[in-house]
């Protein structure tokens, strides 16, 4: 998933500093009701959460970021869905509607999937198999941020977007026996992972085809959501229905409601949670370093940081000067410290050179190319001969003859993002470029950094997984994901050994992926000594509930991140 | 009242009778023109020139920055030291520690007032900052006390539709708060740049909200211009040298600027504060001075996330802030004081 807009420490403002001074007014205040008991913990309740920044749309196939999939893997079941699971166990795939995970069948072309019997939408209306059809025509037509992932796999459906067929020619579903057969262009690997996106999470036939933020749709799911005030706040009540339908693995929920608030400012954020005033800190955003002592010692047996399969990098655009030159890439390498961006991200990142994060399959492991990525930017740097990364990366831009050539870094205006190319430039600086910062709202960010019209030269870029799978990862260095808007691949790579390598490994089932680990780590070694982009961390996020919630049950979710269906109130 | 005729003794400005002050007798004032004896006023002013010298202060260390920064600090404004260790008296410390949080003041030469979030070092930011602000806050003065001064002057004199036109085009300006229109034109302006013809200002340029300060600004002086010139164009001077058969441009330009120098003076100097804070604010908000480059707001802005651990990061700013714009706030009220002709005469030699 693109850029996850939900990492941020946001408070530089006036307005947070009035609301540190005014929060302390409220430490030891605690929310009314079940927290001021220290009882058992009780199913019941309302779950007060803190989102850092509001999801784009709540309608399941309209919303693409991590706050709308967060809420809506909840509401929205799909054929398959994720594990109700932490760490490694979560990225697995369970049934989800279906009776049991889809049958790959034709050389990995045709996937087949059977829906369970006696299931009802929220408003009560029995699902239909020919329910999924609708589901994916609503996502091309509402205009889903991920409809690539249909467009280009299923038969058809480019077409149906196009507007030259009446329907998705490559699904074929029947009521009757509640058969869902969709047929692919050719074998993709990951289907069954697009199958599990919130957004194959089936809606009724006759639903419109806008996107309705405000009124999402029903679904079949633990819970569903009401009472939207966009950007504000929303809720999920628990869905009566749901509990009839005994679908092993996913959870019915404990809580009666979860009451969504939208806080974009994290030192509140953090304050509120420390206080027990809110139940959860949003986990896509960094506890500001303000905190970060706090948080450790007050909240202790409450906070952890988790493992989130996203890679924070720089771009670097490699079809036009200077980094266009390999020199220029590797000398921008060399003079970054990846400790340095550590602490800018309040040590919440873990220093890597490596694309891959380590929970997916072929990650790299080793001695980095140049180095050791912890070494204080003081890599060992044994193939190029030098210790001293400033000096040395300062020579290769000499030889390269690109001493005071002109790069504009982009960056949103958010932190820790600002403060990483801020940084980026500072050292650009140093070894001999003429850099300029550019700073965009974070509104604006991706499409301008994404319009060939702007042709953007560096810059700020984070992936976390869409689904478990190398194949999501390489979508930024596959050269098919290179469009004039939204353009995906920032840094312009069109490599045919990197090319040839994705087309092959994509075609390998998800369950078959460990067999081609290797193959997937070798083509990360590659791109690694191309320098096509500057890889510098492993993102970790918190954990970091309320003394109200049972620590010891809640779920991290690696896919969705804080699972509520799992959280429990003290009663 | 008496004067000696010797413009050395004391002049009483009210005399003996019950409950009425007894001033001090003044030196003479006969003789003297209207700029020296307002020189002589201010010079006995010494809250004015106390905090006339405070602001001096601050922009004389602010254009020593390069020096500070090159033989003391050893560091740009701009330079990063996020994972030097520095020893404070025999006691190694990270310049920013490995949850985020910089070093303090060090009192040493490195570090004096200790890091950014960045590693930066803080007083070399400061003073850097101090000469951004300091230096939009001036040319955003002079943008608007000469298009304040142009505009006031043609609406005075001509009067009629062109006084219409100017007065009606200025109350468009003023119909809008100053703050959310300079925030408006400053969130626009600062990302995409300004391009009008020959005029092409990058994004990060200073200029942007020099000129955003200095046009939001421009009713608030061109009104009272305007009604002093209205007033001076009936006087006898002005009339004479229409009778002479003198330009329209000549008798603005000779005859009633002149005139207006004591007012522009005044407003010189308040509006210079107005316009420190005005783009101590914008950066703050982030619609004026563009990082990396520092100004007091942008330091404000960066620091108050870290007020809890950090509060040096706000307070260092947030003083010199409060000093400059005190300072030339308080001695543009005692210029204002010495240069009113109403004004208790108390000046000395």
């Amino acid at each position: 998933m693109r850029h996850n807009h939900r990492l941020a420490f946001v408070g530089a403002s006036g307005v947070s500093l009035i609301a540190i001074v005014a929060s302390y007014g409220t430490f030891g205040a605690g929310t009314s009701g079940a927290s001021a008991v220290n009882g058992a913990y009780v199913p019941g309740g309302t779950l007060q959460v803190s989102m850092g920044s509001p999801p784009e749309s709540l309608d399941p196939q309209s919303g693409y970021s991590s706050e709308s999939q967060e809420a809506d893997w909840l509401a929205y079941t799909p054929l398959v869905t994720y594990a109700h699971k932490s760490g490694l166990a979560g990225d697995t795939l369970i049934p989800g509607l279906a009776t049991a995970l889809p049958v790959v069948s034709n050389a990995g072309t045709t996937y087949t999937a059977t829906l369970r019997t006696g299931l009802k939408y929220s408003n009560g209306v029995a699902v239909k198999a020919s329910d999924f059809t609708y589901t994916i025509e609503r996502d091309l037509k509402v205009g889903w941020g991920g409809d690539s992932f249909y467009t280009s796999n299923i038969v058809g459906a480019a077409a149906y977007q196009a507007g030259k067929s009446k329907t998705i020619s490559g699904i074929v579903t029947n009521d009757a026996t509640g058969q869902v057969t969709i047929h692919l262009l050719a074998p993709y690997g990951a289907f069954d992972n697009v199958l599990a996106f919130p957004s194959s999470g089936l809606v009724p036939t006759g639903t419109a085809m806008t996107a309705l933020s405000t009124n999402p749709p029903p679904g079949v799911g633990s819970y569903t959501i009401t009472s939207v005030k966009p950007n504000v706040s929303f809720t999920l009540e628990k869905n009566p229905l749901f509990a009839g339908f005994n679908i092993p693995g996913i959870p019915v929920g404990y809580v009666n409601a979860v009451q969504v608030t939208v806080q974009t400012n994290a030192d509140t954020e953090a304050q509120d949670v420390l206080n027990n005033t809110s139940d959860e800190f949003d986990w896509g955003d960094v506890i500001p370093p303000a905190y970060v002592a706090q948080v450790s010692t007050q909240a202790k047996g409450r906070y952890t940081p988790e493992t989130e399969a996203a890679t924070d990098y720089f771009w670097l655009n490699t079809h036009i000067a200077p980094f266009n030159n390999i020199l220029a890439r590797e000398a921008a390498n060399l003079a970054v410290s990846r400790v340095a961006l550590q602490r800018l991200a309040s040590g919440q990142i873990t220093p890597t050179c490596y694309y891959l994060p380590p929970s997916i399959v072929g990650a790299a492991s080793g001695p980095c190319p140049l180095g050791d990525p912890s070494g204080n930017g003081s890599f060992t740097a044994s193939s190029l001969g030098s210790p001293a990364d400033i000096a040395l990366a300062t020579n290769l831009v000499k030889k390269a003859g690109l001493t005071g050539a002109p790069v504009t870094v982009w960056t949103e205006n958010r932190e820790p993002f600002e403060a990483f190319v801020t940084y980026l430039n500072s050292q650009l600086n140093a070894i001999g470029f003429k850099s300029t910062l550019k700073v965009v709202s974070s509104g604006v960010f991706d499409p301008t950094i994404g319009s060939a019209k702007v042709d953007p030269q560096a810059g700020w870029g984070e992936w976390s997984q869409d689904y478990p799978n190398p194949g999501d990862f390489y979508l930024v260095l596959d050269a098919r994901s290179i469009e004039p808007v939204n353009n995906l691949n920032l840094g312009y790579v069109n490599d045919p050994h990197i090319q040839s390598t994705i087309i092959r490994l994509d075609k390998v089932q998800s369950s078959d992926l460990a067999s081609v680990a290797s193959q997937w780590a070798a083509l990360e070694k590659y791109v690694d000594s191309k320098d096509y982009q500057l890889n510098f961390g492993y993102e970790s996020v918190p954990f970091f509930l309320s003394d109200r919630v049972d620590f010891a049950t809640a779920v991290f979710q690696p896919v969705f991140g804080d699972d509520w269906s799992t959280f429990e109130l003290k009663g | 009242m008496t004067l000696d005729g010797t413009g050395t003794g004391r002049v009483p400005i009210y005399e003996g009778g019950v409950g009425l002050p007894v001033v001090p007798a003044g030196p003479y004032t006969a003789g003297v023109g209207p700029h020296r004896l307002a020189l002589r006023r201010l010079r006995h002013n010494y809250t004015a020139l106390f905090f006339g010298s405070l602001f001096l202060l601050v922009v004389v260390l602010c254009l020593l920055a390069p020096v500070y920064a090159r033989y003391i600090a050893h560091t740009g404004p701009n330079d990063q030291h996020i994972t030097e260790v520095l020893n404070i008296n025999g006691r190694s410390e990270d310049v920013v520690s490995v949850t985020g949080v910089p070093i303090g003041p060090t009192w040493h030469s490195r570090f004096f007032l200790g890091a950014d979030a960045d590693g930066r070092d803080l007083a070399v930011r400061l003073l850097y900052g101090g000469r951004t602000s300091l230096a939009i806050g001036a040319m955003a003065t002079a943008v608007t006390i000469v298009l304040a001064t142009i505009l006031g002057l043609v609406a005075g004199y001509y009067r009629g539709w062109a006084d219409s036109l100017i007065s009606r085009a200025l109350d468009i300006v003023w119909a809008y708060p100053v703050y959310l229109l300079a925030i408006a034109l400053g969130v626009s302006l600062a990302t995409g740049g300004i391009s009008i013809g020959p005029i092409q200002l990058t994004s990060g340029s200073i200029f942007v909200p020099t000129l955003v300060i200095g046009i939001v600004y421009v009713p608030y002086v061109a009104r009272p211009v305007r009604g002093e010139v209205l007033a001076l164009r009936e006087r006898d001077f002005v009339e004479a040298a229409r009778a002479l058969g003198t330009s329209n441009l000549r008798i603005m330009v000779s005859e009633i600027l002149p005139n207006l120098t004591s007012t522009i003076v005044v407003f010189v100097a308040l509006q210079l504060a107005h316009s420190i804070i005005l783009e101590a604010a914008l950066s703050f908000l982030g619609a004026g001075v563009q990082p990396p480059a520092a100004s007091w707001g942008t330091l404000l802005s960066a620091g108050a996330p870290l007020f809890t651990v950090a509060p040096y990061l706000t307070l260092a700013p947030a003083a010199l802030l409060v000093v400059a714009c005190l300072g030339v706030n308080i001695f543009g009220d005692g210029l204002r004081e010495a240069l009113d002709p109403r004004a208790t005469v108390r000046a000395g030699r």
